[in-house]
């Protein structure tokens, strides 16, 4: 959709925008601790067999063990949740930083030149209301050059009428341009 | 093999979804250093808790549990609560300070526009909130001075053409010339 009417202001985020974007969080973290918490549950779930001293080994063991054993769990929870969060933080964050590619493209454009679309929207997107001021500004921009392009126009239009007051007229228009580009600065 | 062709009708649209590695790759890189933290200091409590406990219960216990999980799964569990806990509501921060930065960057652009609007192309938008805004602040300003640099031409030819007693033989192509200008305003 392209964002032109002007409407009454909006959140800059919407509400279901920010909940998933923390539910899709919560679910890695979830995710990454039921992976931590098997792994040691693997580990230390094997039954302890034999009398004292083979009981008492296999603890004993298991301690001096221990340290690879979460040298390794926390690395794939570490792995497993980045990864996540990685994926979430492109997939989520685009809703954001999509509209500001695309206004400095258009950004670009208008610098160069080149004749240049409003800033479009597609589905999901947030910051609407930036994209809104930036294509208020670009239409209002093209407003005031209409009008000079059609001052101009006019005055050219009655020296098709007749020479004699044909500098004069285009002279004025030059003048009400002067005039209209002054509340630039 | 899928040897299938192109046809006319056929749309390849490819859409890529890391467009700004600074602003997400910046968030995925700060919350994922607070999971990395987290797990580190996950691993060297239960390693200093559960170890312990091991190691007591090798040297003093009666061995009366079946599995070494009965003797250290309740300081485990506590551990990876307190893990998810911390890491979730750290995370929870992040992402809320993330969306006030944007906030707080789109509120000086959107004031930007609507002062560009009312014909200040000149004022710094001086937007705040994270890098990443200061930065698109920077290309506003470079737009709105561009264009104002283009509407002051504008002005100071229509003006000259105005004022002085042009010749009729110049008048015209500067006149043609001011209109080709004018169209390059906001394209």
């Amino acid at each position: 959709m392209n964002v032109t009417a002007a409407s009454p202001p909006e959140p800059m985020f919407e509400r279901g925008y920010r909940l998933r974007f923390i539910a899709r969080l919560c679910l890695a973290f979830a995710a990454g601790a039921v992976a931590l918490y098997a792994i040691f549950y693997f580990v230390l779930s094997r039954p302890l067999t034999g009398d004292y001293s083979g009981v008492f080994h296999a603890l004993r063991n298991l301690s001096v063990f221990l340290r690879p054993v979460i040298a390794v769990a926390v690395l794939v929870y570490v792995l497993l949740v980045c990864g996540a969060i990685a994926s979430v933080c492109v997939y989520g964050l685009h809703k954001v930083a999509g509209p500001l590619y695309r206004m400095e493209r258009v950004m670009e454009e208008i610098r160069g030149g080149s004749p240049t679309r409003t800033v479009s929207f597609r589905e999901g997107d947030q910051i609407e209301p930036l994209a809104r001021a930036f294509n208020d500004w670009i239409g209002k921009l093209r407003q005031d050059r209409n009008r000079w392009t059609a001052a101009m126009e006019d005055a050219e239009r009655e020296c098709l009428q007749g020479d004699a007051t044909c500098r004069a007229r285009m002279e004025q228009a030059l003048r009400e341009i002067v005039a209209d580009t002054s509340r630039y600065r | 093999m899928n040897t299938t062709t192109p046809t006319p009708g056929t749309k390849f649209r490819r859409k890529i979804h890391y467009v700004n590695p600074r602003f997400q790759g910046g968030a995925a890189l700060v919350i994922s250093a607070v999971v990395a933290g987290g797990g580190v200091l996950f691993g060297w409590l239960v390693y200093r808790d559960v170890g312990k406990a091991l190691w007591e219960s090798a040297m003093h216990a009666h061995f009366t549990m079946d599995t070494p999980y009965e003797i250290v799964g309740n300081a485990l569990l506590m551990h990876l609560a307190g893990l998810s806990a911390a890491v979730t509501l750290l995370t929870l921060v992040i992402f809320l300070m993330l969306l006030k930065a944007v906030r707080i960057g789109v509120e000086h652009a959107i004031a930007s526009f609507r002062a560009s609007e009312e014909g200040d192309l000149s004022t710094p938008t001086e937007a705040g909130g994270s890098t990443e805004f200061r930065r698109f602040g920077e290309l506003v300003d470079l737009t709105r001075s561009n264009t104002l640099s283009r509407v002051a031409a504008l002005r100071d030819e229509a003006a000259s053409l105005a004022a002085c007693g042009t010749p009729d033989e110049s008048f015209r192509p500067r006149w043609e010339e001011l209109k080709r200008k004018m169209r390059e305003v906001a394209p």
